[in-house]
């Protein structure tokens, strides 16, 4: 089930994605900032993490899920520590996507040729 | 190309609803209470557990072990209450520490501490599982559900 | 073909055609929609696949699995995009195959390969984040309004 609903949902996301870019004519940068904003958001209402649970990748693949993963590890480390946990722990849950883009890009920079 | 994107996307969906159907129907909902040979390591708050858990229709498979002085339950929701997931996990982990005061519980609806005390529960049933490995087994458990990243 | 026909027709044909073209609404918009939310869908079908793989084989749980899952998916994005493979799903999904965390890798590893004719610290180094560094800086700067406000709401809401 859970692989039907992942196929779903993360497609919804990309339609909500896809309108931004035909309706409002946004960039993708414009696009993906309000995405992860969206996600930020979303998660300090609480709304994130039930379709998370409910959709599994679907709702972690796609951009909207860094702006949720950051606010998770602000909260968390703000329980731990108070207010200045806010901006110590925002890169804890969620270095993966970042600092692979970063290897992988540079390794990807070694290997492959740049093309015309 | 169009006929091919309508063939792609049709097995698609065939390939989502056929992977849809749960391997979960294949398991019984009551799960038969540990009677191991093993008479050492008593199951029974386990089967306690699993006995009071099976009353929410939403669970829909239920595993659990303990040991003298702690219990690990583990369950798989419904995935269409998995929405409520986290209202759902608070109130049968309040449920099983009421009833259980005495033991310290560890509850989780993630699927690899399913995973994990299935074999567990399978490794209880053999002749020479000791207390100790039993103790290990658990500690490793709850160790493994308390990760965050 | 509208060039071969217009060597075959009339002057005021192909005033006509012109005519025809400026009025003609474009961006199939239904279709832009579904083709995104195929390859979305797709793209998120495979990272739930990978995650439930690293969850019955290795040893992590379904909060840990996100982030071999992800890392994993951005190093099949290196190979796609090195063989200008996403681009060409770019160009078909849109936003399906920007949305994911692999456009976000895609951005990042082509802005990579693109500039290293101009050398690995100013070229690479210095262009990588083109198209990925908005994200990452309002995506933390709105992460902290949130936990900001809502640390705020539960240190006084709450006791």
């Amino acid at each position: 089930m859970i692989f039907f609903w992942a196929f779903v949902i993360g497609g919804l996301i990309c339609v909500i994605g896809q309108i931004m870019f035909d309706v409002f004519k946004l960039s993708p940068a414009h696009t993906l900032t309000t995405l992860v904003v969206a996600g930020a958001i979303l998660d300090g209402l609480g709304l994130y993490e039930p379709l998370i649970d409910f959709a599994g990748a679907g709702a972690t693949v796609p951009i909207t899920s860094f702006g949720n993963s950051l606010v998770h590890g602000a909260m968390a480390e703000a329980e731990k520590h108070g207010i200045i946990g806010v901006i110590t722990g925002m890169f804890e849950v969620t270095s993966s996507g970042i600092s692979a883009a970063i290897i992988f890009g540079v390794i990807g920079a070694l290997i492959f040729k740049a093309k015309g | 190309m169009n006929r091919k994107k309508a063939i792609i996307t049709v097995s698609l969906f065939f390939l989502l609803f056929g992977c849809g159907t749960d391997s979960n129907t294949d398991q019984n909902k009551q799960d038969t209470p540990i009677t191991g040979s093993n008479k050492l390591i008593d199951q029974q708050p386990s089967a306690d557990a699993k006995e009071m858990i099976n009353k929410h229709e939403e669970i829909s498979a239920i595993k659990a072990v303990n040991n003298s002085e702690t219990i690990v339950v583990a369950v798989k929701v419904n995935h269409s209450e998995r929405f409520t997931l986290k209202s759902l996990r608070k109130k049968m982990e309040k449920e099983l520490k009421d009833s259980f005061p005495k033991l310290d519980v560890e509850f989780s609806t993630d699927l690899k501490i399913f995973l994990e005390l299935e074999k567990l529960e399978e490794e209880i049933q053999a002749d020479h599982f000791t207390e100790d490995k039993l103790d290990k087994g658990l500690k490793e458990i709850i160790k493994l559900s308390k990760e965050q990243t | 073909m509208t060039d071969k026909k217009k060597k075959k027709l009339p002057p005021d044909a192909l005033k006509y055609q012109a005519f025809q073209q400026q009025r003609e609404v474009k961006r199939p918009l239904l279709k832009n929609c579904l083709k995104a939310f195929l390859v979305g869908g797709f793209i998120c079908l495979i990272g739930q696949l990978i995650s439930t793989f690293y969850i019955y084989y290795f040893n992590f749980t379904e909060q840990t699995a996100g982030n071999p899952t992800t890392a994993t998916l951005i190093f099949l994005t290196m190979l796609l995009t090195g063989f200008g493979v996403y681009d060409r799903i770019g160009q078909f999904a849109g936003a399906g195959s920007a949305v994911p965390v692999t456009g976000f890798g895609n951005a990042v590893i082509s802005a990579a390969i693109e500039h290293k004719t101009e050398g690995f610290i100013l070229g690479v180094g210095g262009n990588i984040f083109k198209i990925a560094g908005p994200v990452i800086v309002y995506g933390v700067f709105s992460a902290f309004i949130v936990a900001l406000i809502k640390t705020i709401i539960l240190e006084w809401g709450g006791f």
